[in-house]
């Protein structure tokens, strides 16, 4: 058999074999998306280059044979940067949200169209787990929280945006009044130690993730109860001490402990922390008072709060995080989290690193015909609170300033959902080799291909939107002999694939369409019942 | 799709077919005669014939909306199309552009007037440079177009149908010359835009009217564009006497000179004695005379004393059409000798030995392509000649075709004869309507002839060649995508290998040169391999046609030996730029080329030395620019043209062009940032490292060659300073003290933004400015400024 030198060793491959399959022959990957053994190769995305020594110029993998003697590269940094640039240039023509604009607009990513769905089928357990992922105070944060991912809801320019904040807080109260509230299965334990210092929106936080992974926790904090801000600052009215203490009870029942009017540099000092345990976590917020105590500790602070690194919040000293300050409880809440992300990789002896934003392309503001496009065939419900409602309820329950809905209202309410998620990101190859390759959905910005959805009745639907010209799909109707297949139309940018002289796509053919949306490596073509968070 | 259903008469769908085939590589043959019948593609006519071919839906739909030629909706009853090649470009076509559309009052979105009477169209390139800028209107061509002269162009044009349709293209028939004085004028399409077929028609009728002894020729193009129309007149005793900017007025004046008694005659209207300037020349301020040119002193010798014309050998002297004027000056003997008497290896030998390389662009070894198909598998090989000259500013293979048709075919046979093929095509543009005729016209001469065809000679040796009309992509000037276009596909490049002499056309090995190429070819063997490679330097040997254009005095079609230099061939040939303007820069190898600025102006013309640069010899356009030209304004419209030619097959080139054009039209808005800068040259980077085919490859030159060579001027646009003044949103017209009141401007200003104030200052209301430049042309007294 001959031979070929793929990243300096020497493999066999079969005489016709290209490089994509000769390398795959012998346990090595090489990224592509338009390629399909069947097919044959389409050589348009050009994810699959590789250097062939000898030759100036990248070399797409999939088109060019393998010839015995050759050597190629599959890994360089020349390699890797142009697939980088080649994803970040179909990303930069992808109209399509990978992920709901809810969940990329809420600033601690809760995956709001998962609860939802969950909700949606009466599973009310399920939507507190997803939720519960992200944050550990939903109940809490069900009442003060500001509604980002509402103000981005693409219901919104519709009639109303869905209401998240309080499907959320209804999921969380459920789960609350249960009797029987959830709690992580705490990892095995690490007899690690971590202290936090801080009982405030961020350190309960942080507290209830750390305990999580299975560290041992304890939580130093001024006042004489928990809560920070949450008990002391915000009226009543919106947030009972009744929800705060039955979720932090919750955080408590994990198995951690709290130590109450403990002052930093008064009462407890940063070096016998140390001594006790394998990290701290400074989150005392950034009252100028606690500020002065950190700096006779010996921890650097600015204007800002804690100096800290950015990617790992690290505060300087060994062992010491602190995150950014903020005054939004929700944002507070996903600093505790990503520190306790840091913090867990550190006490288990990995660099230290907060987690990425989750990654997704944007679709942005749609135009007036797009946002109708889009909302065509939309549940026709109109959300049930409303503030008029909100404002009559409040004054019928004095305490709260929001009702919760009721079990039928949640169901109405969740229909309202309109899955803006990308059905197929589990499966799409876009989004996989982006976040392989560190593409930025915003690198390259300019004009874009535009919103689009076309629906067969059976329930294949067509965003071409979405599509990255591949011409895989174009391909399987020319196979199959299709009367109106998929073709090209039109020239260079300004290329679509769609059916000849205006048809739509549900004159394709069940069986070929199907195939396509199998086929099809981005959320362009699926199937209307793919659900992503049921893959 | 058009709201006024007409009714479409699908029976000559039918006919089409019956007269074509129904195979369904003929789908473009096919849709164009649908388009010349219909004016457009009517969706009912493309599904029709998908039922009687073997066309599918997804190919016709394919293949029509990737084809510039062909269009989807009706068009108005006359097509002005405005050409935007590089060296209209220069010349200010975006601004007649704006002109004609604000003449015809058609819409912002819209491209025909609401009388149906006129479709505006953009056109890649007419390969017309010398005359830039310059409109197409249907079939007829005008040169120098200006703002203000769109009403009477128009005028005319409508005159001249209403008139007479068939006015433009010569005739062929040739009458008796012998004893007689012969008049020749050269009939290439721009002579002709240029007024040739006027000058023609004058002197025929003045000779037929007074029975004078003499007759008009029709000749190929003498490359002097810059004087067109040039007129030769040869006495009975062979001395040649030369004209310069003939014009039917002159007709009497040069018969009365040379057909009768002798007197001194006046009018005068030798313009390059004068030193006239080429853009301002006005013709009827000199004496009542006319002199004749002299070409072996003065400009004209400047011109053409330092070219080498081997691929042009008998410019300006012979017919066309001719075939046996052209074997008379020695043509086919070199497919004779080498039909009787060499060996195809021989051929292949001279060829490799005379060091030619290919002329379409990337300079590949010719012998040794030759070689390669002639050893590839045995059985069924074709022969393609690259007309597809798509390069905006370049016109050498149209001119090639229209001027030497038989010299183009002689080089295909002895090719076909040296590798062992038996068939082939001549892929010409479309939008060489002439190039088609004459190479059409040539073909069948030869056929007739017994030089091409079955038995060819007598030798036994047969070769069929097809003339394939390109229906407008750029792209197909590559070879896999042009291959891909005869196939009946969309014109996407193919990865390589296998490459065409492997397994080419319909799968088969191919071989694939350029028009140029070919010409070379029966020189070569005429005149044997050292005489050619005797000319040029170390790796690039023989001559190269380039097309002088931009903001040159001379311009024209010009052959110069390899080595010499871009000085040379700018201000020694050319003249140099416009009196009182600087010399910045050559744009050479059009959209795939880039910008040499004038510090490396002593650079020998060399495909080596060239690539060194950023730029590549590409197919040989070569445009002047001067201080008035923005090469940021340049780079992006290069960017424009390969943005909109991009096939769209792969990531970087589809998308990374658009990307590119983009950041440079921020620059050009003013909008651009520092970091823009970097940011536009990693990507041009990427995009050549990453492209599949040349044009990707080569798309972000002018980009690359500009940052390179002209970075400051980047950085200024970032600043909101355009230093050429070119950039609309950048400069500003403003009124000095010069102005006397004349209203001229006022009455020439589109957008009513000059109130006429005779007899005081003039004022331009910024707001209303559409900074079309018209104020500061029409302007007698310089009291127009532009900051």
């Amino acid at each position: 058999m001959p031979e070929i030198k793929i990243n300096g060793s020497t493999y066999n491959f079969k005489e016709g074999e290209n490089l994509v399959e000769a390398a795959a022959g012998n346990g090595i990957t090489i990224p592509t998306m338009c390629y399909l053994k069947e097919i044959g190769a389409l050589t348009t995305c050009f994810i699959c280059v590789v250097e062939v020594e000898g030759k100036p110029a990248l070399v797409p993998a999939c088109a060019a044979k393998a010839e015995a003697g050759m050597s190629i590269h599959t890994e360089t940094a020349r390699v890797r940067q142009a697939r980088k640039r080649a994803l970040e240039l179909l990303l930069s023509d992808h109209t399509g949200d990978c992920l709901g604009p809810c969940q990329s607009g809420c600033p601690a990513h809760i995956d709001i169209p998962k609860f939802i769905t969950e909700l949606k089928r009466g599973d009310n357990r399920a939507a507190l787990r997803t939720i519960k992922q992200k944050v550990a105070l939903p109940a809490v944060l069900g009442r003060i929280c500001p509604e980002v991912c509402e103000k981005v809801c693409r219901r919104k320019d519709g009639d109303a945006p869905v209401a998240i904040c309080h499907l959320k807080r209804y999921a969380a109260d459920f789960d609350l009044y249960s009797g029987k509230p959830f709690s992580p299965e705490a990892a095995k334990a690490t007899g690690k130690k971590a202290a936090i210092i801080g009982a405030g929106p961020a350190g309960l936080t942080a507290a209830y993730y750390l305990r999580a992974y299975g560290h041992e926790v304890v939580v130093y904090d001024k006042n004489e109860k928990a809560g920070g801000t949450l008990r002391y600052a915000i009226s009543k009215d919106r947030l009972p001490d009744e929800i705060l203490n039955k979720e932090i009870a919750v955080i408590a029942g994990l198995g951690v402990k709290f130590e109450q009017k403990k002052v930093l540099h008064r009462d407890i000092f940063l070096k016998d922390l140390l001594r006790e345990f394998n990290a701290v976590f400074l989150a005392a917020g950034s009252n100028p008072e606690d500020l002065v105590g950190l700096e006779k500790e010996g921890v650097r602070t600015g204007p800002n709060g804690v100096v800290f690194e950015k990617e790992t919040y690290a505060a300087g000293i060994k062992g010491v995080f602190a995150g950014p300050k903020t005054t939004l409880a929700v944002r507070a809440s996903e600093v505790g989290r990503r520190a306790a992300g840091s913090i867990n990789r550190y006490l288990n002896g990995l660099e230290p690193g907060i987690e990425k934003k989750p990654f997704s392309a944007r679709m942005g503001k749609l135009s007036e015909k797009e946002q109708e496009l889009f909302l065509k065939g939309a549940p026709e419900l109109g959300r049930f609170l409303n503030s008029m409602v909100d404002m009559k309820i409040i004054t019928e329950n004095p305490g709260e300033e929001r009702l919760p809905f009721t079990a039928g209202e949640v169901i109405e309410e969740a229909l309202r959902c309109l899955g803006c998620e990308c059905r197929k990101a589990a499966a799409c190859l876009l989004m996989k080799y982006a976040i392989e390759y560190n593409a930025e959905p915003d690198a390259l910005k300019g004009e874009k291909r535009g919103f689009s959805r076309d629906i067969k009745k059976t329930g294949v639907v067509y965003e071409s939107g979405k599509c990255i010209m591949c011409g895989i799909c174009v391909k399987i109707c020319e196979k199959h002999g299709e009367f109106d297949s998929m073709a090209y139309i039109g020239r260079g940018f300004k290329t679509k694939i769609g059916l000849p002289f205006n048809r739509k796509f549900n004159k394709l053919q069940e069986k070929v369409s199907e195939e396509c949306a199998r086929a099809c490596p981005t959320g362009a073509i699926y199937l209307e019942k793919e659900i992503r968070n049921q893959g | 799709m058009n709201e006024n259903k007409e009714h479409i008469d699908l029976e000559v769908v039918k006919t089409i077919v019956a007269s074509l085939g129904t195979e369904s590589r003929l789908v473009i043959p096919i849709l164009q005669e649908l388009q010349k019948h219909f004016r457009y593609l009517p969706e009912e006519a493309l599904q029709r014939v998908c039922e009687l071919t073997e066309i599918t839906r997804a190919q016709i739909t394919g293949v029509s909306t990737f084809y510039t030629q062909f269009r989807h909706t009706p068009v108005g009853k006359h097509v002005l199309a405005v050409c935007h090649g590089t060296a209209c470009h220069v010349k200010g076509a975006p601004l007649i552009t704006d002109a004609v559309r604000r003449y015809l009052k058609i819409e912002e979105g819209k491209d025909t007037d609401v009388t149906g009477l006129f479709t505006v169209e953009k056109a890649a390139c007419f390969g017309c440079c010398t005359l830039a800028p310059v409109v197409k209107i249907d079939g007829l061509t005008y040169g120098h177009v200006t703002a203000q002269s769109i009403p009477d162009m128009i005028g005319l044009f409508l005159n001249t149908v209403s008139g007479n349709l068939q006015k433009g293209l010569p005739e062929t028939s040739v009458p008796e010359a012998k004893g007689k004085t012969v008049i020749k004028i050269g009939l290439g399409s721009c002579c002709v835009a240029s007024g040739s077929k006027d000058v023609k028609d004058a002197f025929d009728e003045y000779i037929d009217r007074n029975s004078l002894e003499a007759v008009t020729k029709k000749v190929g193009c003498v490359g002097m564009c810059h004087s067109n129309p040039f007129t030769e007149v040869v006495s009975p005793e062979g001395v040649s006497t030369f004209y310069a900017d003939v014009k039917p007025e002159d007709v009497k004046l040069i018969c009365d000179k040379h057909l009768l008694p002798a007197g001194p005659v006046k009018k005068f209207l030798n313009t390059i004695k004068k030193g006239y300037d080429f853009f301002t020349f006005e013709y009827y301020d000199g004496p009542e005379q006319i002199d004749p040119l002299a070409l072996d002193k003065g400009p004209a010798c400047a011109f053409l004393g330092p070219q080498k014309r081997l691929v042009l050998e008998n410019y300006g002297e012979v017919d066309p059409l001719d075939l046996q004027e052209y074997k008379e000056k020695g043509g086919f003997t070199a497919l004779e000798k080498a039909l009787k008497s060499l060996q195809p290896a021989e051929i292949i030998s001279e060829v490799k030995k005379s060091g030619l390389r290919g002329r379409g662009g990337a300079g590949f070894p010719t012998g040794l392509k030759w070689e390669l198909t002639r050893a590839s598998r045995a059985g069924k090989k074709y022969i393609i000649c690259n007309g597809d000259e798509g390069d905006p500013g370049a016109f050498m293979d149209r001119m090639l075709l229209e001027s030497y048709p038989y010299r183009v075919l002689e080089g295909i046979a002895l090719a076909a004869f040296a590798i062992g093929i038996d068939e082939g095509y001549l892929y010409i543009r479309e939008e060489y309507p002439l190039a088609l005729e004459n190479i059409r016209h040539a073909l069948a001469e030869c056929e007739k002839e017994g030089l091409l065809g079955n038995n060819i000679l007598g030798t036994g040796f047969n070769l069929k060649l097809h003339i394939f009309r390109g229906a407008g992509a750029f792209i197909c000037g590559e070879e896999t995508a042009l291959i891909a276009s005869i196939e009946g596909r969309r014109g996407m490049p193919a990865f390589r290998p296998p490459y065409p002499a492997v397994s080419g056309l319909f799968a088969c090995p191919t071989n694939i040169n350029n028009v140029e190429t070919y010409a070379c070819v029966p020189w070569i063997i005429k005149n044997g391999a050292e005489n050619y490679s005797g000319i040029g330097t170390a790796r690039s040997k023989g001559t190269k046609v380039f097309a002088l254009a931009g903001n040159v005095l001379r311009g024209g079609l010009i052959e110069v030996p390899m080595g010499i230099t871009i000085r040379e061939v700018v201000e020694g040939i050319g003249g140099g730029v416009k009196k009182g303007r600087k010399f910045k820069a050559v744009q050479i190898g059009g959209p795939s080329g880039g910008c040499i600025p004038e510090s490396l102006a002593d650079l020998p013309i060399d495909f080596e030395k060239i690539t060194e640069t950023g730029a590549i010899m590409g197919s040989g356009g070569l445009v002047v620019l001067d201080d008035s030209d923005c090469m940021v304004d340049f780079a992006r419209f290069f960017l424009e043209f390969t943005q909109d030619q991009s096939c769209g097959k792969c990531t970087f080139c589809r998308i990374g062009t658009k990307r590119m054009l983009e950041l440079l039209g921020r620059f050009c808005a003013g909008r651009g940032q520092l970091e823009d800068i970097a940011r536009l040259e990693t990507l041009a980077n990427d995009i050549k490292a990453g492209s599949l085919c040349g044009l990707g490859k080569t798309a972000p030159n002018p980009v690359l060659t500009t940052l390179k060579y002209f970075r400051e001027e980047y950085a200024a646009h970032v600043k909101g300073k355009c230093p050429a003044k070119k950039c609309k949103d950048l400069i500003k017209y403003t009124v000095n003290d010069k102005c006397i009141g004349c209203t001229l401007c006022a009455q020439a200003c589109p957008s009513e933004a000059i109130q006429a104030q005779p007899f005081k200052k003039h004022e331009i209301n910024q707001g209303k400015c559409i900074k079309c430049d018209s104020c500061r042309a029409v302007c007698k007294s310089e009291a127009v400024d532009l900051e």
